[in-house]
């Protein structure tokens, strides 16, 4: 069972998105609990396909893409849960995509600055809101620059548009990173564990299914109800 | 793919979720009973009335304002709960309307969807009923709604492997 104390969240967009680092297949999912990243989760848009990609070439096995050649840049990132925006951060560029192992070597190279220069560095354009009623904290990261809609102090329902995903900050390819925290400021703040509510899973063969309350698996795809 | 109903999924077909668009903002709830009851696995299918008297009672002391999606707090929200087939012996709860099918519990929510127009919003995840719901009513799902309501949360919520899923016939 999800501890008691997870922070309920819906989906924070439309359309098919597959998990990666998800905190049901490892805690710490990132790999670190440096920048309150130990329940974080990743969404990467797909086709019907379940590629994040329609174009392939040769860019795509041995260098960088242009982030638009994604399914998921651009697409509007939702509230996903009714609170008040406490920070927001624009103005970071989105950078060249990296699909390839080979291309993904000096990228890996600048993680240490990245980290040094704070949470704009790694989490690029960003959202903080705090649930209503709640003491929790949840960070929309990567956003597209120029996309962000809301400003501190704003009351959001939940499904309201807070920007649209991008690939700013520390991403290889166009995603959604979400992660909840015990405070608005990732470099201090502790990971909250998270939990979906209502949510379908497509499955690669038969029909999909629904889940009323759960954390996506690894690589599932999924699609808010 | 996308649903062309649900708050987070379409806002356009399902009027905006918040207060500043047009149209009244939600205010009602109109929750598809057997769909909710069965997305929580604690027992249901041996008591069927049983635990949809315990749904409702849950209902009726709940505090369901940020559900309906609007940005400011909402301090009444009504709910009218359609019940449907042996469901439908449960006894009433003071605080919320209990609607009794005479027929299919989809048919039913859809007409009193109809009925309330733009200023309801329907709980269910049935992907069949949802096309049926007029394009200003928007639907949310039951965990959504579950999360809300006092008490333990008994919708299962294992990593990897999710809650139970709804009726069998949401595909």
């Amino acid at each position: 069972m999800t501890r008691p104390d997870a922070v309920a969240l819906r989906l924070p967009f439309a359309g098919t998105w597959r998990v990666e680092n998800s905190p049901a297949r490892r805690v710490p999912s990132h790999g670190t609990h440096l920048f309150a990243t130990t329940y974080a989760i990743d969404f990467v848009a797909v086709d019907e396909h379940r590629r994040s990609g329609s174009t392939r070439d040769w860019r795509t096995w041995v260098a960088t893409e242009p982030p638009e050649r994604f399914v998921g840049f651009g697409v509007p990132v939702l509230a996903p849960v009714a609170g008040t925006v406490v920070r927001v951060h624009d103005g970071e560029p989105d950078h060249q995509a990296r699909r390839s192992q080979l291309a993904l070597v000096p990228y890996a190279l600048t993680q240490a600055s990245r980290a040094r220069d704070g949470a704009a560095g790694l989490a690029g354009n960003h959202v903080v809101l705090r649930p209503t009623g709640g003491d929790a904290h949840v960070l929309l990261a990567h956003l597209r620059r120029g996309s962000l809609q809301v400003a501190p102090g704003d009351r959001v329902g939940f499904g309201q548009p807070l920007g649209a995903c991008g690939n700013s900050g520390n991403s290889t390819e166009p995603h959604v990173h979400l992660q909840a925290m015990d405070g608005p400021d990732g470099t201090t703040a502790r990971g909250l564990p998270v939990v979906f509510l209502d949510y379908r899973v497509h499955t690669r063969r038969g029909a999909p299914h629904v889940v009323a309350r759960g954390v996506p698996g690894e690589r599932e795809v999924v699609e808010a109800l | 793919m996308g649903d062309p109903d649900g708050p987070v999924t379409d806002g356009a077909a399902s009027g905006p979720a918040t207060a500043d668009g047009a149209g009244p903002p939600p205010r009602t709830l109109v929750v598809d009973v057997a769909n909710v009851v069965g997305s929580r696995p604690d027992g249901w299918w041996r008591d069927r009335v049983g635990a949809t008297q315990r749904l409702l009672e849950q209902l009726a002391g709940a505090d369901l304002g940020d559900l309906v999606g609007v940005v400011e707090v909402v301090a009444v929200v009504e709910v009218v709960a359609v019940v449907e087939g042996r469901a439908r012996a449960v006894v009433d709860v003071p605080g919320i309307e209990v609607v009794r099918a005479a027929g299919s519990g989809d048919d039913e929510v859809v007409a009193q969807a109809e009925r309330l127009g733009a200023g309801c919003r329907v709980v269910t995840a049935d992907r069949g009923l949802r096309e049926r719901l007029p394009s200003t009513v928007a639907a949310v799902g039951p965990g959504s709604l579950l999360d809300r309501l006092p008490g333990p949360t008994t919708a299962a919520a294992r990593p990897g492997v999710g809650g139970v899923a709804s009726r069998p016939r949401d595909a």
